[in-house]
């Protein structure tokens, strides 16, 4: 008797989880066409409008900045979003490297909890790819260099 | 997230009650009875149903959004001598979400904990007022992935809360006839931690946290039913270094009915459906859970 019923106890909620560990998936019913959680999505411009007020300022190092989501950010997949750092100066916005190499941080409004993304260099601008948000409001921070005086430009980002 | 972590660590030890006479325990991961040691499986399934907001509100969750999560916890306790008693937990969960199509599913280990309890007040007579009373101590390991350590959609491989968590309290029971009455008190205090990112340090320091609880039964033949209330506070985070700000604090306050049956001499049954969406709460997702335990026990 005691066997058994420990049995069902224990095996039970084993066998429904066994084996399965961060799998993540994407229903094709009734959705949108879009990228999977282990698909790249395709690299795409950052050029920003010329007459665009540029979302990032850091007056220190006399650069401006801008944000591009790859696709607008829900917290149903992982999304990418690339930076583009250029003089404040140039009317052309050419793409500039930072003289140090910036960094990003989430922050959730409500909690204050901090989620690190990783920027790396690539075609002359800087993404950051497989991010993972819930739902809520967050400020998202572009760094240049670590700590906290580095100076730092944010924007408002809300994950649906 | 959630289910917050002083909800997972206490209600799962609190859901159980004796059948009759003191020879069960209220608490599983504590020996109240006559016994030598115990051992407890709990398994619980829950399903998220609301989000309550910073200022009190409730959200529910949306018909195309499914949580759920199913824990097996193992709570074993001897004693180490006439009033001294030690004991472990160890739980294994798994943790889905399913929201617009997306999915994630993660399985894994909670965070273990350990105790020490003291009977402080024992009841070697009958007295018509005298409760026994029990005082314990507890450590929580981190050994579960912590929220800000997810690397999953929807923070589904987070099982765990990320903080050495040092707890105490105090467990009061009381039995007149086939009613009992029980009361537990606990503070815990996570300890600070720090988090090496690219952008520099942050510190950590999570608030103290308190519980109360209060649940009544009624015993007749082998079978018992239960009612408890809780109210659970979790303080608010306080981060400094690269970011200095105060999180926001939780609050719930779950409703429990529990049946239990004690099956042989040594062993008992029960289950218990749980209610956090009844009553105000804030900071945290809502969720109802029915568990089912099972604890046997040896004779000193």
């Amino acid at each position: 008797m005691k066997q058994s019923v420990f049995s069902f106890v224990v095996v039970f909620p084993l066998l429904l989880g066994c084996g399965k560990e961060n799998i993540a998936h994407r229903d094709n019913v009734n959705l949108p066409a879009g990228p999977t959680p282990t698909e790249s999505p395709a690299p795409k411009s950052v050029d920003a409008a010329p007459s665009a007020p540029p979302a990032l300022d850091f007056k220190a190092a006399e650069l401006s900045g801008d944000i591009r989501w790859d696709t607008a950010i829900t917290a149903d997949e992982p999304a990418a979003f690339e930076v583009k750092f250029w003089a404040k100066a140039d009317a052309t916005r050419a793409a500039v490297a930072p003289p140090i190499a910036p960094v990003a941080f989430f922050v959730m409004k409500c909690c204050k909890s901090v989620t690190e993304v990783n920027l790396a260099a690539k075609h002359g601008v800087y993404r950051a790819e497989n991010i993972r948000l819930g739902t809520g409001e967050y400020t998202l921070t572009i760094q240049l260099g670590p700590g906290k005086t580095a100076e730092r430009s944010s924007v408002d980002v809300v994950v649906p | 997230m959630i289910r917050t972590a002083a909800l997972f660590f206490l209600l799962p030890r609190m859901i159980w009650a004796a059948a009759c006479c003191g020879s069960g325990n209220l608490f599983p991961a504590l020996i109240s009875g006559d016994e030598r040691m115990q051992l407890t499986a709990t398994t619980l399934l829950s399903s998220v149903v609301a989000e309550a907001s910073d200022t009190g509100g409730y959200l529910p969750r949306a018909a195309a959004d499914s949580e759920s999560r199913q824990t097996l916890r193992l709570d074993f306790a001897s004693l180490i001598s006439d009033r001294w008693q030690v004991g472990a937990g160890v739980p294994v969960g798994r943790r889905a979400r399913s929201r617009n199509g997306s999915s994630a599913e993660a399985f894994g280990v909670g965070d273990i904990s350990v105790m020490v309890g003291y009977e402080a007040v024992p009841l070697w007579g009958y007295s018509p007022w005298k409760p026994k009373v029990v005082v314990f101590g507890g450590l929580t390991l981190p050994t579960g992935r912590a929220p800000f350590e997810s690397t999953s959609l929807y923070q589904v491989d987070a099982l765990g809360r990320g903080y050495w968590n040092f707890t105490l309290g105090a467990l009061a029971q009381k039995i007149w006839g086939r009613w009992d009455l029980v009361v537990l008190g606990e503070a815990h205090q996570p300890l600070a931690r720090q988090r090496d990112l690219a952008a520099g340090a942050l510190q950590l320091t999570p608030s103290l946290g308190a519980s109360t609880s209060v649940g009544a039964g009624w015993s007749y033949d082998a079978f018992r039913i239960g009612l408890m209330l809780s109210a659970i506070y979790e303080g608010p985070v306080h981060t400094t270094g690269l970011i200095d700000a105060v999180g926001s604090s939780q609050f719930s306050a779950p409703v429990m009915a529990q049946v239990s049956y004690l099956a042989a001499d040594r062993l008992s049954i029960g289950a218990l459906y749980s209610d956090a969406t009844l009553l105000p709460s804030h900071g945290l997702p809502l969720s109802r859970s029915v568990s089912v335990l099972v604890q046997t026990r040896w004779d000193r």
